[in-house]
């Protein structure tokens, strides 16, 4: 792989990570911790399996650790990781809106609109 | 040979008052002032029941109650805690500490003497075997098939809930390794036929995105529990719900819904306080069997 692809990999994984961290501080207080991380894991197994390069997500407690994701950066290439954060960040709103409605995932789409757009245009 | 029952609360007169009810019903009967005493004697008198209060000098009723359940000796205890009316926070603090049912402040003589004969009954049943979901039908006017305890407690998160967050349904989905898993719908009137299913393909819907499998109607034992018979039927469909996951020890074991008709019912705070309910009443559903 490239160094421009490895950086430009890395481009999108700082943004999704900053998405996913955000999502997770919103829904925290709310929802807590347990919750969350039974939530967070059941989308990123839901969504592993059409994109197997998640399986190298973590998550715990204290959050989504992108560690391992960062070491498997050659299994998927910039196009396959964009969509596998897309579908993971939608499958974790479908989730949260079959729990609640429209409730939580109303106030979220607020605040990741404009992140979500970076993502699809890293530097 | 007389039961015993230990009263924990820390107020003479109510302590008095308990103690006279309980004795005219034939139980033997002894006061603990406070938490730490009640926690002590617990250990030394081995009660057959205890009922308590939650507020108490030197340790709550929760912090006694959690500490009798974390000890080998006491934990098969029952513990009836008294709760202040509609105060929801009782009722998740009460199941978090390992509370087996609850009496709602003030109470009446003959309600404690009601729920601690209940609770008797089902010790004596469960020790029997006899106590299957088939032969507790006639438990709760003959109507259902409940244990008093899992009625109690069904019972109460809906008043509770319904007192705060304004819903006058809950569905109850309890996931049975093994067995056929158990929807309990529990709601202030009736339902009729469309309104239980829309409820049922709520509950569904949040049971299978979270288990990622395909549940249908089918594959469920139902139960309805109606509070009051004789309200009308309710024929509307609804149009806000939450569903909270039921967690205990990492494990998805369930999900409570709660559901109004209305539109954008509920509010976060709604869902912040019905999440910390899911987390607190789990474990009283694995405790009293789902």
């Amino acid at each position: 792989m490239s160094s421009i692809e490895n950086e430009i990999q890395n481009s999108v994984l700082e943004i999704y990570e900053d998405l996913l961290g955000t999502v997770w501080a919103k829904i925290l207080p709310t929802l807590g911790t347990v919750t969350v991380v039974t939530i967070v894991q059941r989308a990123v197994n839901r969504t592993s399996k059409a994109h197997p390069i998640l399986i190298h997500l973590d998550v715990s407690d204290s959050g989504l650790s992108f560690e391992k994701i960062r070491e498997h950066l050659g299994e998927a290439d910039r196009d396959e990781l964009r969509n596998s954060f897309k579908d993971l960040i939608a499958n974790l709103f479908d989730i949260l809106a079959k729990l609640t409605g429209n409730i939580i995932v109303k106030q979220l789409i607020k605040e990741v609109d404009g992140l979500a757009l970076d993502a699809d245009n890293p530097q | 040979m007389s039961k015993k029952i230990m009263v924990a609360e820390d107020s003479p007169t109510q302590a008095q008052r308990a103690k006279l009810i309980l004795e005219s019903d034939g139980y033997e009967v002894f006061v603990a002032e406070d938490g730490r005493i009640g926690l002590e004697m617990a250990i030394a008198e081995q009660p057959d029941l205890i009922v308590s209060d939650i507020v108490m000098p030197e340790m709550d009723g929760y912090e006694m109650c959690q500490e009798l359940k974390s000890r080998d000796e006491t934990k098969a205890i029952p513990v009836v805690m008294l709760t202040t009316k509609g105060d929801i926070m009782d009722i998740i603090k009460g199941l978090g500490a390992g509370a087996d049912n609850f009496l709602t402040k003030p109470y009446e003589g003959a309600y404690l003497l009601e729920r601690v004969r209940n609770v008797f009954e089902n010790i004596s049943r469960r020790a029997a075997g006899a106590l299957s979901e088939e032969n507790e039908i006639a438990d709760f006017q003959g109507k259902i098939s409940l244990t008093t305890d899992r009625y109690q407690i069904l019972s109460l998160l809906l008043g509770t809930v319904g007192v705060v967050i304004h819903c006058n349904v809950m569905g109850i989905f309890l996931i049975s390794p093994g067995g056929r898993h158990s929807l309990y719908l529990v709601s202030l009137q009736p339902l009729n036929d469309a309104s239980g299913s829309d409820l049922t393909a709520k509950v569904l819907a949040a049971a299978n995105v979270l288990d990622g499998g395909e549940l249908t109607e089918n594959d469920i034992r139902l139960t309805k529990v109606v509070k009051e018979e004789s309200f009308p039927e309710n024929t509307e469909m609804f149009n806000s719900f939450i569903s909270v996951p039921l967690i205990s020890g990492g494990e998805v074991i369930g999900i409570l819904t709660t559901a109004n008709t209305k539109e954008d019912a509920f509010q976060p705070d709604d869902v912040k306080l019905l999440y910390q309910l899911g987390l607190e009443s789990a474990g009283a559903f694995d405790r009293i069997g789902r």
